[in-house]
């Protein structure tokens, strides 16, 4: 080989570097401008997510305290002979509609008298027969709520010996 | 890989366990999305089986015998948790605990959990330190390290973006949790935490506030009622328990709390409501005994680290209960300084714990940028007069500096004469006590409906990321009431029943985050003017639907100047 064709070799050689480098570069930077680009698209979307969250927790939490005072209203006039049937027909109409209102924003209310007991939707905040093993609610104190499955808040129940192996409901106190 | 070490605060009443991401620590949610799990272990003696947490909690009035509680207390001790039939020794039922922690962390991350750094009160002694360790090892992990639990909390505030630089090493931790108070001071060399002295009250916390705000609905119904016998039954005080709380977390951030609550109890077969309003003066006042006692435990541990208030020089709350404004009185007054409290306080324990853990690994923590008011915001009221110009000029701080934003706050003032007309509110932010040295936000003016003097009037300030304060002023018992938003950015004020979409909104989320950071009052001003400068080349170029080239030009320029804010907001220039 010629001094010339080495020479010419090692020319072409180093441009082809020169624009390999270069185009490494080109790539490094857009990559690089793509990476930083999604990493803002996440942070605001975290943002979002987050914003909507606070807003969704902000925005159910006066509706819970509305079914608290509409399950208080109902309990306190359960017991016979307090209220016309005109009366507690109102209230359960209030109550209804106010559940399927709930219902829209997606919160279930646990206030179901006579089922077992279930730690994981409700509170115990006394138990009626302490050295049974197999207990059922009572009495609904506090209603429970769940949003899309979640616990918000756990029912809080007195609890009692279950003595019917097929218990039905003592009554239910909402809709 | 290189393994992760998760950090758990194992409290008395909760408990907690966070991981660093990213250098920033994270808290992981445990149980129905929330990442406070209850300090509770229960056990069905039936099958063998038990639940850890909010469910075993559940349990508790249901099965006494079979749910144990607050073990924290035992660690170390001879004395053996009973559970049915079965007794434990105190550090198995804490490995219950701690099992279920990494078991749901390691759900949530995908990966699992074997070394973890678990956080002990300062006063723990050795007996109580190993116990500790014993409990993780039960639970199949590697302590990598115990941590005191004021050094955790002082991790985290090393690495919140300094407010402003403190010279004293001296640090005192403040935790009010659930049912403890504990109190300790630490000296920082360098790396180097040490305690210095701590003391505290096992018996005092969020939930006797709580108490004692139920024992004062209990008599105010039996007065309502006019029947001294009204007793309290597990229903009543159950009721009664969960309107006082609410009525406590409602106090912290507003000055009155309306209670109307139908039914709490019946009564020859009538409904007994309670119908009233709770200020938070007389819940300070029915509670000021309890505060006091912190405080004279606050007083003990300075003198046993032989250390006088002033050399104190920063003040962190740990716990949730450290909410409660007449916490953050009593540190100012005694400390004379603003009190660092914009890391959850139900968390920051934790989340030092994870700092620590991502330490041992080698990984960098990063400082850590918390959504805070950066400056203080409040009204002018003629409470003092400047003694330079002799005008009414004194600044009332409704929302503190450094507090995490979204926050709403209120604050009750007073008219000054009968019938008076109405009150011009200036809004202002910043730091002096008088407001001509601090920055005007806006002013309107509001006109009051006739009533005689001292009437009260509620400024309510809700802040918002966006930099907006919406200012609701309310003249009590009037029915007179009016909203205003003012932008803290712009220094503008807009009415409600001004026109919306003045300003156009952002084009698409790198405009939106250009926006964010050209309202940041942490940056200098010529970066926010240029950051907006650019921005709004880049969003007319958009809505002008401009070239690739043009348009990927520009895109560079704004990326590059946000990273310039970035970078200014990391390194706190």
């Amino acid at each position: 080989m010629k001094l010339g064709d080495f020479k010419w070799f090692r020319r072409k050689r180093d441009e082809e570097a020169a624009e390999s480098r270069r185009l490494i570069l080109e790539e490094t930077q857009s990559l690089k401008k793509l990476l930083r680009k999604q990493s803002i698209l996440i942070e605001e979307v975290r943002r979002e997510q987050e914003a909507a969250a606070a807003k969704e927790r902000t925005n159910v939490e006066p509706l819970l305290d509305l079914c608290d005072s509409v399950f208080h209203l109902q309990r306190a006039f359960r017991s016979p002979g307090l209220m016309s049937r005109q009366h507690a027909q109102v209230v359960s109409m209030v109550s209804k509609r106010l559940d399927l209102f709930a219902s829209y924003a997606g919160v279930e209310m646990i206030l179901e008298e006579g089922v077992p007991f279930d730690p994981r939707i409700h509170e115990a905040v006394s138990n009626r027969s302490p050295d049974s093993p197999a207990l059922e609610i009572f009495e609904v104190i506090q209603p429970g709520y769940l949003r899309d499955g979640k616990v918000l808040r756990p029912a809080k129940v007195v609890v009692g010996a279950a003595t019917d192996p097929n218990p039905s409901p003592k009554g239910s106190i909402a809709p | 890989m290189k393994s992760l070490v998760c950090g758990i605060d194992l409290g008395t009443t909760n408990s907690v366990i966070a991981f660093l991401k990213d250098g920033y620590p994270r808290a992981i949610p445990v149980e129905e999305g929330s990442a406070i799990l209850p300090s509770v272990v229960s056990f069905d003696p039936g099958n063998g089986s038990h639940w850890v947490g909010q469910r075993a909690r559940n349990r508790r009035a249901a099965f006494p015998e079979d749910t144990v509680a607050s073990v924290k207390r035992l660690m170390g001790k001879e004395t053996l948790a009973t559970a049915g039939q079965k007794s434990f020794r105190p550090e198995e039922i804490s490995s219950y605990i701690l099992k279920h922690l990494a078991d749901r962390a390691s759900e949530y991350l995908g990966e699992p959990i074997e070394k973890v750094v678990i956080t002990v009160p300062a006063y723990f002694d050795d007996a109580q330190r190993r116990a500790t360790i014993q409990a993780g090892e039960l639970a199949g992990l590697d302590v990598v390290r115990i941590v005191n639990e004021p050094t955790a909390a002082a991790l985290v505030y090393d690495h919140v973006r300094a407010e402003t630089e403190v010279e004293s090493p001296y640090v005192l931790v403040y935790d009010l949790g659930g049912g403890t108070f504990d109190v300790s001071v630490i000296e920082i060399k360098g790396e180097i935490k040490e305690v210095l002295a701590s003391s505290g009250d096992t018996a005092l916390g969020g939930d006797d506030f709580d108490e004692r705000l139920k024992d004062y609905l209990l008599e105010e119904l039996r007065r309502q009622a006019g029947r001294e016998d009204l007793s309290e039954e597990v229903s009543l005080k159950v009721r009664l328990l969960d309107i006082a709380e609410k009525a406590k977390i409602a106090l912290s951030d507003r000055p009155y709390v309306e209670i109307h609550e139908v039914a709490v109890a019946i009564l020859d077969g009538k409904p007994l409501n309670l119908d009233l309003e709770l200020s938070r003066e007389q819940f300070e006042a029915l509670t000021a005994d309890m505060v006091e006692r912190t405080m004279g435990i606050v007083e003990e541990v300075l003198r046993e680290a032989h250390l006088d208030a002033a050399e104190i020089g920063k003040l962190i709350l740990v716990g949730g209960a450290t909410r409660m404004p007449a916490v953050h009185e009593a540190l100012s007054e005694l400390f004379d300084q603003t009190v660092a409290h914009s890391v959850d306080p139900d968390l920051c324990v934790a989340l030092g714990a994870a700092i620590q853990g991502g330490l041992i690994t080698g990984d960098s923590v990063g400082q850590i940028l918390l959504d805070v008011t950066a400056h203080s915001l409040g009204i002018k009221t003629v409470d003092e007069l400047n003694p330079e110009t002799g005008d009414a000029d004194h600044f009332s701080t409704i929302i503190r500096r450094n507090t995490r934003i979204p926050v709403s706050r209120a604050e009750v003032y007073r008219t000054l004469a009968d019938n008076q007309r109405g009150v011009q509110v200036e809004v202002f932010q910043g730091e002096s006590p008088w407001c001509s040295e601090n920055a005007p936000v806006g002013d309107f003016f509001f006109p009051l409906e006739p009533a005689p003097a001292h009437c009260p009037v509620v400024v309510e300030f809700a802040y918002d990321r966006e930099g907006l304060v919406r200012v609701c002023i309310d003249q009590k018992g009037c029915a007179n009431r009016k909203e205003v938003t003012l932008d803290t950015r712009q220094r503008k004020v807009a009415q409600e029943a001004d026109e919306p979409g003045a300003v156009e909104t952002p084009v698409n989320y790198m405009s939106e985050k250009a926006r964010r950071l050209a309202g940041d009052p942490r940056l200098s001003e010529s970066v926010r003017r240029e950051i907006q400068r650019v921005a709004a080349s880049y969003e007319e170029a958009i809505r002008a639907g401009e070239g690739e080239d043009r348009m990927d030009e520009l895109e560079d320029v704004l990326l590059e100047v946000m990273e310039q804010a970035e970078e200014e907001l990391e390194s706190g220039e």
